[in-house]
């Protein structure tokens, strides 16, 4: 087992655990105060966010031993059961303010679209893998994935849930121009989404999403409702600086930023612990989404590598999303951060693919030490790479 | 194919990897902007606006005299605030509001509707009058609260309105005093934070927070009220008077540099400080204004000339034949004819233009203007209120000989009454430059303890105690024997100095019959304890003459304040030397035996009823060595030789 470990990437194994660890602590501090004013008691929502991270850890633990390759042959049952599930959002969700995106099975309520982002990482990596021999026919190799992925993009958007619709369309975006299709290709795909977003956006428009908009760039106009969350926000930012108020101390969080442990948790980060929470938060998510795009790069099989570059830019892309609106360079979308905001699905889907995410680097790494030593070790009989061959040896077959 | 296609899928990710960095760049520079400049910019009013936390108005700390007498105090005013969702009747509360705060009622109805938890109807709802509050108390509306305020009192309505300064609705400092100390009168103000809901209603199950309130602290001046009311009274009589375009007052310890009174014309009451031109309360003249400050600048070029030992007052003479001619330009004396052979003590006495261009010539351009900055003009004194002024110099590359003659009786220089007045302090208090203050004390309001104090700011050494001495023995004779006659205080030894500066109009020449008048005294001359500055802006209906309008103004100004000070009147002082139109008895002058032609000189201050014809005097009535009125008739007797 302890050799096993060993080929795993240290980055990956820890970095999201300390995270979602520290998201705990987090989401604890920033929900207590909303926690009594729904009702609740102040630790219900810390309560919650652990039970799901213990399910995560599991998730993680199991999936990073499930060799990735086996998904291949699953890739169906995993994209008919992404389309149903929406489906089944659509016709039983759970519909909380004007948006329906939740589904209760038993005692727990899940929201779909998480997992079907993943489900999308899956199928798109395995088609584009298999068509890798005619990935430069467009008809044949490039369109028929897409399809699937607009159909998913419209029910997200159906729910309705355009920040989750964004965040799928740029992942599917990733892996399409990583698959190594044609450049023109990509730039005739470009061109036909501009056009179908031109056309799109009048029907889109509503008064609400205009409002997400002022109040991104312009706060100040409209500052008690459109400007309001993001106010709030940069105040909580501003109020942090180099140190921080002290964990616990924030002020915004009673009750002036909406969302303190979802969307606005870095907000609360920065005001709580400053600077110091904020580099370290960004450090290590960047951390984990650069080593994947790097373990999409050492890997072999193309299969792995776009599976690893899709996840990285899950993560990336949440990440981004959020981090840009609460600082006022995009619109707030209700994306969260990844591992940090309060979500079970989402924290669950994050630690599986986490699980992958290591697979595939342990597997590119046995791979490479495999082929490695084996060139290496006949020319330097001694003692320790002996031992390292052994290890190869052992797991490269 | 397919090798070809992994390059490419690596190219691929390899751009995706710098993609993904340049973006993680971006995204945390917005960050730390964010954490660094926007955020703190609104930081202070996450205090205040958007905190739903209970605000504490601190007490704004009060301003007292030098003795304790309140000239700035807080009154109660109450405020309106109103809870939009208590109002059940809107239309007609927001009727009522618009009738009692004069408010229009599309107005009213907005305040009423907010969607806000209290609103604040500003200014209109700030600081009501007691009609006001007896009308919404007697109505009585569900949701409309009268919130304690409080609102600025001074109780001596315009007197030291400049130096006061006033304050804004929310009791912020706006000019002044008010304006330069705010931060330490203001206090800070108190809060209860609580856990509350959207609604405003409280947690229970969540701890409050509560920081007190910290009352603002007392300053205490070094006005002296006394003095002060004495001022503002005798510039009131001069606005009556002479109708002037303006006028200031400045009274200075000259011990410390702590003013003792200050005051203007035009003026203001500073709680209705809206009702005048901005001109009027933002200007502060006493530190203002600049102007040509005329003879009393003579003081500076006389310390100068007895500093460097370039002069002996009672030795070194001086003959004025009414100009002195400096590369081709005449500067004049006032006194046409001039003032004939003096000593440079009559010199100084007579206001001599001619005498003091020569002690400049003595000095020489370097030195001259070496000695008027070290007296501090061309730089800001450093008092502590708002909008002081520095003054103009002349460029010293460009000083040339008429220049040189100009600045030493004060021409050319443009200065502030402030700078004068600090001056010809350091120039009679042993030759030591203070820079001038108010703020004398910090006084904790419950406590009564002297939190901090300021103490006198010594700038530096500008003149010795001896020429300190024999500028003040000059002074005190000007105002015994010269024109500074009518300052003259029996027993308070007054030493001063008269100016009358001539205005630039706007065409950039000098104005005629357009002048500032001023005076510059201090008392008693053998140990100054008050210098006292009065300067008229073209008063009407006089004539133009620092002597005439400026100086008998700070001769009572000085009498009044010393007297109420407790400052025991001397007797040691030099005697007054009377002249027309004061004077009483004058001796009747022997003049049995000179000619009629001798008499223009002798007999200025007596008229003339000739007897008989010729050009001598044979006899007179009444007898040389009779004591009669000034301007009584002598009869003389005159025939041929």
């Amino acid at each position: 087992m302890l050799k096993k470990i060993k080929n795993y990437d240290f980055i990956l194994l820890f970095a999201p655990i300390i995270l979602a660890g520290f998201g705990i602590v987090m989401i604890y501090s920033a929900s207590m105060v909303t926690a009594v004013m729904e009702g609740l008691d102040s630790t219900y929502y810390l309560v919650k966010q652990s039970q799901w991270f213990v399910l995560g850890l599991g998730g993680f633990i199991l999936f990073s031993i499930i060799p990735y390759q086996k998904y291949e042959k699953a890739i169906i049952w995993i994209i008919a059961l992404a389309l149903f599930s929406l489906l089944g959002v659509l016709l039983f969700g759970d519909a909380r303010g004007n948006a329906t995106r939740w589904l209760e099975i038993g005692p727990i309520t899940i929201q779909p679209t998480e997992f079907v982002k993943l489900g999308l990482i899956l199928y798109l990596a395995s088609v584009y893998s298999k068509k890798q021999a005619y990935i430069n026919d467009f008809k044949k190799g490039v369109l028929p994935p897409l399809i699937m992925t607009v159909i998913i993009i419209a029910l997200v958007l159906k729910q309705p849930d355009v920040g989750s619709a964004v965040t799928i369309f740029l992942i599917a975006c990733t892996i399409v121009f990583s698959s190594g299709m044609r450049f023109k290709h990509i730039l005739i795909l470009g061109g036909v989404s501009i056009l179908v977003v031109a056309v799109a956006i009048p029907y889109m428009i509503t008064d609400e999403r205009i409002s997400r908009f002022t109040g991104a760039y312009q706060p100040f106009e409209d500052p008690e409702s459109a400007g309001h969350h993001l106010i709030q926000s940069y105040l909580a930012i501003g109020g942090g600086g180099i140190t921080g108020e002290g964990l616990g101390q924030s002020v915004q969080k009673l009750g002036f930023l909406f969302g303190a442990h979802t969307d606005f948790i870095m907000s609360v980060i920065a005001e709580e612990l400053g600077v110091f929470g904020v580099t370290i938060v960004i450090g290590l998510l960047s951390a984990i989404v650069l080593r994947g795009i790097y373990i999409s790069i050492k890997c072999k099989d193309s299969f792995g590598a776009l599976m690893a570059i899709g996840i990285s830019s899950m993560v990336g892309v949440q990440a981004l999303i959020n981090l840009g609106s609460i600082s006022g360079l995009l619109p707030i979308t209700g994306i969260t951060l990844p591992f940090l905001s309060y979500g079970g699905s989402s924290l669950l889907v994050l630690m599986i693919s986490m699980g992958i995410l290591n697979n595939i680097a342990a597997t590119t790494k046995r791979n490479e030490r495999g082929q490695g030593t084996a060139q290496t070790v006949p020319q330097k009989l001694n003692q320790r790479n002996f031992v390292t061959y052994r290890g190869g040896r052992k797991w490269s077959s | 194919m397919k090798r070809v296609s992994t390059v490419t899928v690596k190219k691929r990710l390899v751009a995706v990897f710098l993609f993904g960095v340049l973006i993680f760049g971006i995204v945390s520079v917005r960050l730390g902007y964010v954490q660094f400049f926007l955020g703190k910019q609104l930081v202070g009013m996450a205090d205040e606006s958007w905190s739903r936390d209970i605000m504490f108005e601190p007490e704004r700390g009060r301003i007292l005299d030098v003795n304790g007498v309140v000239m700035g105090e807080n009154v109660t005013a109450p405020s309106v605030v109103l809870v939009p969702k208590q109002i059940k009747n809107k239309e007609e509360t927001a009727k009522n509001l618009a009738d009692i705060l004069h408010i229009s009622e599309e107005k009213a109805i907005e305040y009423v509707t907010k969607n806000a938890s209290s609103v604040d109807i500003r200014p209109e709802g700030k600081k009501i009058s007691d009609e006001q509050e007896k009308a919404l108390r007697t109505l009585n509306m569900p949701g409309v609260y009268l919130a304690k305020d409080s609102k600025r009192h001074y109780p001596y309505g315009e007197s030291l309105a400049h130096v006061l300064g006033f304050t804004g609705i929310d009791n912020q400092g706006l000019m002044g005093l008010e304006l330069y100390h705010d931060e330490k009168l203001k206090g800070e103000k108190g809060r209860l934070s609580y856990y509350s809901d959207a609604k405003g209603g409280k947690l229970e199950n969540l701890a409050d927070v509560y920081a007190s309130p910290k009352d603002g602290m007392d300053l205490k001046t070094t006005i002296d009220s006394r003095v002060q009311v004495i001022m503002e009274r005798e510039l009131d009589l001069v606005k009556a008077k002479y109708n002037p375009d303006g006028a200031v007052a400045i009274a200075v310890n000259p011990k410390t540099g702590g003013v003792l009174g200050m005051a203007a014309r035009p003026t203001f009451h500073p709680e209705n400080y809206q009702q005048v031109d901005s001109e009027i309360y933002s200007r502060n003249l006493p530190i203002w204004m600049t102007f040509e400050p005329g003879s009393t600048f003579k003081i500076i070029t006389l310390a100068a000339a007895l500093e460097e030992e370039l002069v002996d007052l009672q030795k070194d003479t001086f003959d004025d034949n009414g100009s002195i001619t400096v590369e081709g330009s005449k500067l004049r004396c006032w006194k046409s004819g001039g003032h004939g052979h003096q000593t440079f003590l009559e010199v100084v006495q007579n206001s001599c233009n001619p005498g003091f261009v020569q002690l400049g010539q003595k000095l020489g351009k370097d030195k001259l203007f070496s000695y008027i900055e070290k007296f501090g003009f061309g730089s800001k004194t450093g008092i502590d209120l708002e909008g002081e002024g520095s003054g103009i110099l002349f460029n010293k590359e460009d000083v040339g000989p008429v220049e040189l003659g100009t600045t030493s009786f004060g021409q050319g220089v443009s200065v502030t009454p402030i700078q004068q007045v600090m001056a010809v302090s350091a120039a009679i208090n042993g030759g030591y430059l203070y820079e001038p203050f108010v703020a004398k004390e910090w006084v904790d309001p419950h406590t009564k303890e002297v939190v901090s104090k300021h103490e006198p700011k010594l700038k530096k050494r500008v003149v010795s105690n001896e020429t300190s001495k024999e500028i003040r023995k000059a002074l005190e004779s000007v105002v015994a024997h010269g024109t500074g006659r009518p300052a003259y205080v029996d027993g308070y030894r007054v030493g001063g100095k008269t100016g009358t500066a001539q205005k630039v109009g706007k065409d950039g020449k000098y104005m005629t019959n357009n002048h500032i008048v001023s005076f510059i005294g201090y008392a008693p001359s053998d140990d100054p304890e008050i210098v006292v500055y009065v300067a008229i802006d073209n008063p009407k209906g006089t004539v133009q003459f620092g002597g005439v309008v400026a100086a008998p103004i700070v001769g009572t100004i000085i009498e009044d304040s010393l007297s109420a000070l407790g400052v025991e009147r001397r007797k040691d002082g030099l005697d007054k030397k009377y002249q027309w139109p004061e004077a009483p008895k004058v001796e009747v002058p022997n003049l049995v035996g000179k000619k009629t032609d001798d008499l223009l000189e002798i007999m200025t201050n007596l008229s003339l009823e000739v007897e008989g014809s010729g050009e001598e005097i044979i006899d007179q009535a009444p007898e040389a060595g009779a004591m009669v009125e000034e301007g009584a008739k002598v009869r003389i007797y005159v025939k041929d030789k």
